[in-house]
């Protein structure tokens, strides 16, 4: 192949020169080049090697369809594997290198799979590596070279420099597609005043008609449509843009490349900017992409497609051979080799046909062109290079006929008919239509509010083309007319790509994948084996599985699977479209949301003082929390356990805002709570609070908390901070479904209250002198409440404890929080206040013997944790039924305990159970739910779920944490470990 | 967590139109609810006030500094400027939630451009003219966005989320800086 850049034609600027780099090679460019023009017109014919043979590949297209020339892009922290020459722009300064290749691209030595080949077909994983040995050791081994061998680009591993947004849209119109097609679209529905999207992966707009030779009559006819696009202001054209996805309700994914055809983004600008639209109505309006033919070598570079060459010679002025062969089995080759021919290669043209299109012949033959009817490409001899063509006779029933004749040449064409880019269609509404005259699946030109038109259904001429265009755009002022291209590839069509011997075979490997390396030969295989199914065929093979999602190989492997079944295609069926048509990089996926913007942070309206007083903070869900407030040197163990004895010995305060807080209102709230909670709730007086339990409807476990009476018909509920968005979720959906007839509203309140804990002996004193309220135990007695004032803030103050120790919570408008927050700190100088974080927190409750998540974790009962007495017997709740299972009243269901731990180290949760004399195997009999250190009993404890837990109170057990790799000795005792008679919380 | 911004927060999206993300007193913000016969009961609540029910969960009723939505068929926000006294709404139910919310106002030429990038909404003058709102979620909060001039809109944020999706949205700005 020896591609040369003529020194006339093509739409680039030659008024400006560019140098791109490949493999360290400089080559020329001008704007308005691709890499892989830049690279054909540099005479780099090789520019990598295939997935798993390592064979040599060259450019073989000029667009999306591109299966072989994948390349890595720049360096560094821009680095980019897998790029599409054909899809990247030239601009100065770009570096490329080639894929899978080791050492070099001339001398790889992963072409000795090459040689292996035999051994490496279909199923070669599954053959080889699962069977031999048993486990997975052996396969494990041989996946590190396996994957070294095989494979695309390799990833970046640098923090991307760049930035991507995402950005939503809304259109009357969304024309897929600026071809002639496209544009007389939106030509026709802008004048109609729609609000219309026209996308286009070009650069520029024109489709087919950019690969017409320049100063066609197409290109007036592009410059006035244009200029009239831009004078629409409800027009917007965005170029560089692929339409990767279309989905439910018309809503469609877009990958605009703002930045890609530059060195680096310019300041301000995204890379990339990820449109999410939706429209009313949809024109497609994508073409169709030229199918490959098949015949021994066909991956040689140096084999292309044929419309893939008149691209390169209409629009970037380069010749890619002297010494062309083509081969075809429809009319549109024909008009292509007459253009090569006069741009001065010599061209023969095998046409499988028994005769050749008479409207072409006799300026075929002006040109100088070799007609051969009914002649085929039977293989290309070369290795990194085309060097010959051997072409044979076809006779009847597509068998060929005779031996083969060889012409040298540099660049062999293969025109096997056009498959139309029906992916987005498809992804929308599923199997396409098969066209027996065009040999093709189309979609219809009109199903809901999707219209196709131009090549995409085979439109029989560009007239046609433009037309459809027209109307499927509102048919508002003049329709487009433009003449004298050629018309269809269809018309005659003989619908045979597979060129092989008379048993079958291919004389040398010919491929249907080139990017996955999928050959003929693996069709058959897999055939032989016993696959029917084209979506098994494609997972067994993986044909069509490699990022160009099988744009030039999927209709080539389907014919072959129908022919060997005797069946028709439409019989064999397609395998299904899926977005992306083409890849979308993982950042424009991801846009803003990553590092600190992952994910939304929730902040207590006190964040600040804890920030501001040195406080650890630790990620609770969505929260984060103050997890304790380190003194000098101190590590989280040491601040805790002081943090906690502080509590018990003086008073402490902790941000508890992260509760989950629920308004319920309405004349039929008692009632709710009382479905709602196991306990009842109907009898609960204003001014006092309750604890409660939820079930699920199965029975388990699902939330605690308190639950206070305001007024007649208004509660003020409190739940768990991991459970806070359920349980509203659930009440709603109770109160829309199931219980429609009460008269209840809930609301979230969790936003609208601060809330802090105040708790130890000195806790009572601290809050009177600071609210000058009655606090006795006669005035606020346990599970009451108290409107008070706090520098002149109305609060409510809940007596209530999760400690164990004498405690409140106060509930603040949330506003106001830090003012309280600070001001309890302010007036508790006196009584040693100091804050504590969220593992202090944990400590304390587990002293008491308080549940929480850790507990609570969807596999427990309220006999497991000991709350049986809470259910009533009077009432039905949500579970109430289902908690009666016979399995979920087994005696030996792991209960709740306490644990002892012997020795001076703490277990682990998740640690397993084991009776003393039990072999320390299989799940064990319990597990442990939380652990500390109490500094109120000066060892470790945990609490633990053990079968038949309260009956082994005093059993000495093993507690075994196989993650670590730690066992222990623990004593089971009741999970009440301090303060089991609540004197300290009543007092 | 997103990175802490001290509001106002001026700059341009990537398309270079201005913005202006400040941070405006939210006021007094109070839901009343009810069951049947809603409209009508709403209605009579709110005209006492002065203010009536909007008809549906889009547009709203404005006077002065106050504005009422109609969150739900059966709920409604007001925002008033000064605490507005319902007196006795049975067999309505009120509820405060003035500490609830607070209120990012995005103002200027780029207001609908930013936006467009964190909401799914027609941001159009049609599909959103002024004067009306929508109940939509940035960045998976759920958030009330109100349309208070060509340029110019509230969001109403969960109290909780308000440094957080503060930060999301200068993100926006920053990278576009």
């Amino acid at each position: 192949m020896t591609a040369r850049r003529l020194e006339t034609g093509g739409r680039i600027d030659r008024s400006r020169e560019l140098t791109v780099k490949f493999d360290g090679k400089s080559l020329p460019a001008h704007p308005g080049d691709t890499l892989a023009s830049a690279l054909l017109a540099g005479g780099q014919q090789m520019v990598g090697r295939s997935f798993k043979y390592h064979r040599p590949r060259g450019v073989v297209a000029a667009g999306v369809e591109e299966p072989n020339a994948l390349v890595h892009l720049r360096s560094g922290d821009r680095h980019e594997p897998n790029a599409q020459a054909t899809m990247v722009e030239a601009f100065d300064g770009l570096t490329s290198t080639p894929q899978n290749v080791w050492p070099s691209l001339q001398f790889d030595v992963g072409a000795v799979n090459g040689l292996l080949s035999r051994f490496l077909g279909a199923g070669f994983y599954y053959k080889t590596f699962i069977g031999p040995f048993s486990g997975t050791k052996y396969w494990m081994f041989c996946e590190r070279f396996i994957r070294r061998a095989a494979g695309m680009g390799r990833a970046p591993t640098l923090p991307d420099p760049d930035h991507y947004e995402k950005i939503n849209a809304f259109c009357d119109v969304l024309i897929v597609g600026a071809g002639p097609a496209g544009i007389s679209a939106a030509l026709a529905a802008g004048r109609k005043g729609d609000n219309v999207f026209l996308v286009e992966q070009d650069r520029d707009l024109g489709g087919s008609l950019l690969s017409e030779p320049l100063g066609a009559p197409s290109d007036a006819w592009l410059a006035q449509a244009r200029a009239e696009l831009d004078g629409l202001p409800n027009v917007r054209v965005l170029t560089r843009t692929t339409a990767f996805g279309a989905y439910d309700c018309e809503v469609f994914g877009l990958l605009e490349r703002v930045q890609d055809h530059v060195l680096a983004p310019e300041e301000g600008k995204p890379r990339q900017r990820y449109w999410v639209v939706r429209a009313k109505r949809a024109v497609l309006a994508t073409g169709a992409i030229e199918r490959p033919m098949v015949f021994a070598g066909n991956d040689v570079p140096g084999v292309m497609l044929t419309s893939a060459v008149r691209s390169y010679l209409n629009r970037y002025a380069v010749l890619a051979g002297e010494r062309i062969v083509i081969s075809t089995n429809n009319d549109s080759a024909y008009p292509a080799a007459i253009e090569f021919a006069k741009a001065g290669a010599r061209v023969t043209i095998c046409d499988l046909r028994a005769e050749a299109p008479t409207q072409f012949v006799d300026s075929a033959k002006k040109a100088g062109i070799d007609l051969r009817p009914g002649h085929a490409v039977l293989k290309v001899s070369g290795g990194k290079g085309v060097k010959a063509a051997h072409v044979v006779r076809i006779g009847p029933g597509g068998k060929i006929k005779g031996n083969a004749t060889r012409i040298a040449c540099d660049l062999v064409t293969g025109s096997g008919g056009w498959a139309p880019a029906l992916h987005l269609w498809s992804q929308r509404f599923g199997k396409p239509q098969f066209n027996e005259e065009l040999d093709a699946f189309l979609p219809p030109a009109e199903k809901g509010t999707f219209s196709c038109v131009g090549s995409l259904i085979g439109s029989p001429s560009l007239r046609d083309t433009l037309s459809q265009g027209h109307e499927a755009g509102g048919a508002v002022g003049k329709e487009p007319a433009l003449f004298g291209h050629a018309d269809h590839w269809g018309r005659n069509l003989v619908p045979l790509t597979v060129i092989a011997k008379v048993n079958g075979r291919t004389p040398g490997k010919a491929f249907v994948d080139f990017q996955h390396d999928v050959k003929l030969a693996d069709i058959d295989q897999a055939h032989l084996e016993g696959y029917i199914s084209v979506e098994h065929l494609k997972r067994y093979t993986t044909s069509g599985m490699a990022a160009d999602q099988g744009k030039t190989s999927n209709l080539n492997a389907l014919a072959r699977m129908a022919e060997l079944r005797g069946l028709p295609i439409p019989s064999v069926g397609t395998t299904t479209f899926r977005p992306p048509y083409t890849p979308v990089t993982i950042g424009a996926v991801v846009g803003h949301d990553h590092g600190l913007n992952f994910r939304p942070t929730r902040l207590t309206t006190i964040h600040g003082w804890h920030q501001d007083n040195g406080a650890v903070m630790i990620e609770t869900g969505a929260w984060l929390r103050p997890w304790y407030y380190p003194a000098k040197r101190e590590d989280i163990n040491d601040a805790y356990i002081r943090e906690a004895a502080h509590v018990r010995e003086h008073v402490g305060i902790v941000d508890v805002s992260t509760l989950g807080k629920i308004a319920v209102q309405g004349p039929d709230a008692a009632e709710f709570l009382n479905r709602i909670y196991v306990n009842g709730f109907k009898t609960l007086p204003i001014g006092r609070l309750r604890y409660g339990i939820m079930l699920r409807e199965d029975g388990f476990v699902f939330d605690d908390g308190a639950t206070t009476r305001l007024g007649d018909h208004d509660y003020f509920m409190t739940t768990t901070t991991a459970n806070a968005a359920n349980v509203l979720a659930r009440a709603e959906y109770l109160l829309q479904t199931a219980w429609r007839n009460l008269n209840v509203h809930v609301t979230s309140v969790s936003d609208q209250w601060c809330a802090i804990a105040i708790a130890g002996p000195k806790s009572r004193a601290l809050l009177t002198a600071l609210t000058g309220a009655e606090l006795s135990n006669e005035a606020l007695p346990n599970n009451h409440f108290a409107n008070v004032t706090i520098a002149g803030v109305s609060c409510r103050l809940h007596r209530m404890s999760f400690s164990g120790e004498l405690a409140y919570e106060l509930y603040i408008p949330a506003k106001r929080g830090r003012q309280i927050w600070e001001a309890l700190m302010a007036a508790g100088e006196p009584f040693n206040l100091k804050p504590y974080g969220l593992e202090a927190m944990g400590a304390l409750r587990i002293e008491k013997g308080h549940i929480t998540g850790s507990e609570i974790e969807g596999r427990t009962t309220l006999k497991d944790l000991g709350l049986e007495g809470f259910a009533s017997s009077k009432k039905p709740f949500i579970g109430s039924v289902l908690r009666k299972r016979p399995v979920l009243e087994d005696p030996a269901r792991p209960s709740l305990v306490g644990l002892e731990i012997v020795g001076d180290t703490s277990t682990r949760a998740g640690s397993l159970l084991y009776a003393l004399s039990a072999p320390t195997k299989g799940h064990g009999e319990g597990w442990v739910s939380s652990v500390t250190y109490s500094p109120a009993l000066k060892k470790n404890i945990a609490m633990a779920l053990l079968s038949r837990g309260p009956e082994r109170h005093g059993e000495t057990i093993q507690v075994v944490d196989f993650v670590g790799g730690q066992s222990w000795l623990a004593k089971v005792v009741s999970h009440h470990f301090f303060d089991p008679e609540g004197k300290r919380q009543n007092g | 967590m997103a990175e802490k911004y001290q509001l106002p927060v001026r700059g341009t999206t990537t398309d270079g139109l201005a913005v202006t993300i400040s941070e405006v007193e939210l006021g007094n913000l109070t839901q009343l609810a009810g069951w049947e016969s809603f409209d009508k009961l709403a209605d009579d609540v709110l005209r006492k006030q002065a203010l009536s029910l909007p008809g549906d969960c889009r547009s709203s009723f404005r006077r002065g500094l106050t504005t009422v939505w109609r969150v739900a068929p059966d709920r409604v926000l007001v925002r008033s400027d000064t605490a507005l006294s319902f007196g006795a709404v049975e067999p309505l139910v009120a509820l405060e939630l003035s500490d609830s919310r607070v209120c990012l106002r995005l103002n200027g030429p780029g207001a609908s451009s930013l936006l467009s990038r964190v909401v799914a909404l027609d941001l159009s003058d049609t599909g959103f003219p002024v004067g009306t709102f929508a109940q939509t979620a940035i960045h998976h909060v759920s958030v009330l966005v109100d349309r208070i001039g060509g340029d110019e809109f509230d969001i109403l944020i969960p109290t909780t989320f308000g440094v957080s999706l503060s930060g999301f949205l200068g993100e926006h700005l920053k990278a576009a800086a």
